[in-house]
């Protein structure tokens, strides 16, 4: 009866699901488990909770092709199983990418998270070359200070790689930062020091590296 | 993953509104996508009807009364329904800077390219939103000034009681419940759309349809103090009365309810219980324009929420009615609900209970169901002499007993609901409000101790058309605001939390529930000084309001606080609920006399509902309404 199974997935957040926050996101999450009728393990208390839990929070408005989280259930069931159950609950534009059962006593991935890897699309046209001065004077700064939220940060040490790509003729920043708890690494920060206004670009997540 | 392929398929309206979507907040109140949304090929049906509600998506999105109506409309093979809401203020400027028109969340394709545009009226405060989002589409504010390209403006909802002060702007009303009339009202616009015919003969045969009231199609004149003088139907099409229109029985309750992907104020599915209520309360709009009774079975109820919880996943399920503890078999509504779902993990909220141990009880049986938080009553008065005025007769030692069972149930928090500026009220029964509320802590202290906790929401009395005080005055603000005041002292250091509304929010609902025709000047002025979101405590602007009066030269007393004449011709009398208007007046007569009117459901009192919907009662052999 106590016996459980942790279960980890694997989704893809595009279209109109980049518009919901990641509070919301758990509350959606929650429904799409509630709706597919597995067996799920519930917290104690007065209003219980399905158990789940998500790697990272995806700031709003960005697309992912590696979201992950981990949920519990009271009663075992083969992965198709339970990805079928999944695709049948989730709403358009989250797509499941993978599912496994995972040992009960993995850390959690939000605690052995290092890095977030991001695509960068730019809706106004920019040259390779004028945004390859901008990364390389950038790149001089030793120090990138930024304030969020009333806290002093240093945005450079939060960076871990920076590299201008070209992919059928289109020009895409790729950005690695850091993911650790309390320096996470914010894409949209970085692009403000670029002189790039991150409401004219497209960012996706592409990898978790733990 | 290519990202531009994503945006590709969206309509390039969309495509430019995107990219400012992250300026806003909250912007998924703008992108539809909810689990359950239907998407239709826009070329495939006939006739695109856009459900509105003129408020923020957060507001509008758990409203039944439009998700019944999209359920509807799009189980119809040649109809496609979508939604729209007000933008809040950051996304109009938006939408207003770039010249952007507001869109159906569905299809992304704007309002204006739509046949039909349903907006629901639920309170008056939403009235100058309506003006907005019709500015945001681009389309005539007037219906005169719309022709066959544009849009049909039809309205409905509880506030559509009295059409009148929004009758310039919308095309055609529909009266009462919407559920039967949404599918004729669709049906005539497809025959007309065929027919190539004129607007002025769409307006006809949309008046031809019972409960459809078509403004235009009337004259109204008024006497030299500002009265009505008469109310003429122009074209044989219109009628006299214009009868609202009810379902004999419920229909099968909604069950793929959309669930949104951002928080909004009710996230909950919600099963109506019970429509109608017979208790009579002389204040109480909905009581009186939503008769008769209608109950729902134990089974069904049982079966909405089943198939609504494994269609959406929510957590927390409302039952819904005017009065749940009238309804018959309510005892056994909450075992089986008990039984069914006490491990199925959710909340469920049994609002609107009479005061009576009973209604603890009932709570108390759902146990670990119930949601966490409170118990409310709403004795409305604090007298038993203003209880009898306002026909809500409960005697003091019934509330007490009521108070002490809740905290013997081991409830800690109570909230109290009463009314001020009621008919004939006295500072002393503001007064007794103060003393009472302290009596109940007194009690609620006895049995738990210094835990209990007492709070008091304070609503402001306004006359609405259709009840029996529609001849009654408003209070004037400053009368109001000194028993706010009288009432936040008296609450000041006690630990009893005192909410209210100011009386400025209540003379704007004074105003236009109880306008004529005239009053759409005072709107549209109003809108054009910058009203909008007037339901919204901090957007309020009462000085747009008073400017709107003057411009449009009218004078806001003659409509708030002017006692209406007995034989006046009120500016809602061709509007009929069903109820007799020598019934209301009659009850109206009685509340002077301190005389009360019995549940009808022991004794008929002829209110006028057997009489005018005789033959839908008869065509119906499962109508059970309860009258005698």
């Amino acid at each position: 009866m106590n016996e459980t199974f942790r279960i980890r997935l694997e989704y893809s957040i595009s279209g109109m699901a980049r518009f919901t926050g990641h509070l919301d996101k758990q509350r959606l999450w929650e429904r799409t488990l509630r709706r597919s009728d597995l067996p799920l393990s519930y917290s104690q208390g007065y209003s219980p909770k399905a158990r789940l839990s998500l790697a990272s929070a995806l700031p709003l408005g960005y697309t992912s092709r590696c979201e992950a989280l981990d949920f519990w259930m009271s009663a075992d069931l083969p992965d198709n199983q339970i990805q079928q159950a999944l695709e049948f609950s989730l709403p358009s534009d989250i797509r499941l990418l993978k599912v496994e059962h995972v040992a009960k006593n993995l850390p959690a991935m939000q605690a052995i998270l290092l890095s977030s890897q991001y695509q960068i699309y730019f809706n106004k046209s920019i040259s390779q070359e004028s945004l390859q001065r901008k990364v390389d004077e950038l790149l001089n700064r030793e120090v990138i200070q930024r304030n969020r939220r009333g806290k002093v940060l240093n945005l450079r040490e939060q960076l871990e790689d920076i590299q201008i790509q070209c992919i059928d003729g289109q020009v895409y920043l790729f950005l690695q930062m850091s993911a650790r708890p309390g320096a996470t690494g914010r894409p949209d920060e970085l692009l403000e020091e670029l002189g790039i206004d991150p409401n004219t670009c497209l960012i996706e997540r592409i990898k978790l590296i733990y | 993953m290519n990202l531009q392929a994503t945006t590709s398929k969206k309509s390039s309206l969309f495509e430019r509104v995107e990219q400012y979507l992250p300026q806003v907040t909250k912007p998924g109140r703008y992108v539809g996508g909810e689990y359950n949304q239907v998407n239709k090929d826009w070329h495939a049906v006939r006739t695109h009807v856009a459900l509105i509600f003129p408020d923020i998506y957060d507001i509008g999105q758990p409203n039944l009364g439009l998700a019944i109506l999209y359920d509807i409309l799009n189980r119809q093979d040649d109809i496609c329904a979508e939604r729209a809401y007000a933008p809040w203020l950051d996304m109009e400027r938006i939408l207003r800077e770039q010249q952007l028109p507001l869109y159906g969340l569905e299809s992304k394709r704007p309002l204006s390219e739509f046949d039909i545009l349903a907006f629901t009226l639920p309170y008056e405060g939403i009235f100058t939103n309506v003006l907005n989002i019709l500015d945001l589409s681009g389309l005539p504010l007037f219906s005169t000034e719309r022709d066959e390209n544009t849009p049909l403006v039809i309205a409905g909802g509880q506030a559509a009681f009295n059409p009148e002060p929004m009758s310039a702007f919308i095309d055609a009303f529909v009266i009462g419940e919407g559920e039967e009339v949404i599918l004729e009202v669709a049906q005539a616009y497809q025959t007309w759309k065929d027919s190539h015919r004129s607007r002025q003969e769409l307006l006809e045969a949309l008046a031809d349809i019972d409960g459809v009231y078509v403004p235009s199609l009337y004259h109204v004149s008024y006497n030299p103090d500002g009265t009505v003088a008469e109310i003429l139907p122009k074209s044989p099409q219109a009628k006299m009365p214009v009868i609202k229109r009810i379902v004999a029985s419920l229909p099968e309750p909604l069950t793929n309810f959309l669930v949104p992907n951002v928080d909004v104020v009710h996230n909950r599915i919600s099963v109506e219980i019970m429509r109608g209520c017979t208790r009579g309360c002389r204040f109480c709009h909905a009581g009186m324009v939503n008769r008769p009774i209608r109950e729902r079975s134990v089974e069904e109820v049982i079966q909405a929420i089943d198939a609504s919880l494994k269609a959406t996943g929510y957590e927390q399920v409302g039952l819904l009615s005017l009065s749940s503890s009238d309804h018959s078999q309510i005892v056994q509504i909450v075992q089986e609900v008990y039984a069914h779902f006490k491990d199925a993990r959710v909340n469920v909220s049994l609002p609107s209970l009479r005061i009576a141990s009973f209604s603890v009880d009932l709570m108390d049986q759902l146990q670990e169901l119930r949601p966490g938080g409170g118990f409310t009553i709403a004795p409305e008065a604090a007298t038993e002499r203003m209880r009898a005025i306002i026909n809500k007769p409960l005697d003091d030692e019934d509330l007490f007993e009521t108070v002490r069972a809740v905290f013997k149930h081991g409830w800690l928090s109570l909230k109290l609901y009463f009314m001020i500026g009621l008919p004939e009220e006295q500072m002393e029964d503001v007064q007794a409000i103060l003393d009472i509320t302290r009596r109940i802590q007194t009690e609620g202290r006895r049995i738990v101790g210094g835990r209990a906790r007492i709070n008091v929401g304070i609503g402001t009395f306004i006359p609405k058309p259709h009840t029996p005080f529609q001849w009654a005055p408003a209070e004037q603000p400053e009368s109001i605001q000194e028993k706010i005041n009288l009432l936040r002292e008296g609450f000041k250091k006690t630990g009893i939390k005192m909410s209210f509304n100011k009386p400025t929010e209540t003379l704007l609902e004074a105003w236009l529930t109880r306008g004529d025709r005239r009053m759409a000047q005072v709107i549209w002025h109003a809108w054009q000084n910058g009203a909008k979101f007037d339901a919204w405590s901090e957007q309020l602007n009462i000085a747009a309001w008073y400017k709107a009066f003057e411009e449009a030269k009218l004078a806001p007393e003659f409509y708030a606080h002017r006692e209406r004449g007995l034989d006046e011709i009120l500016p809602w009398d061709h509007i009929s609920s069903g109820l007799r208007k020598s019934f209301l007046l009659q009850d109206y007569k009685w509340s002077k006399e301190g005389k009360t009117r019995p549940d009808c459901r022991e004794q008929c009192y002829y209110c006028g509902i057997l009489p005018t919907f005789e033959t839908l009662r008869k065509g119906d052999p499962s109508a059970n309404w309860r009258c005698p």
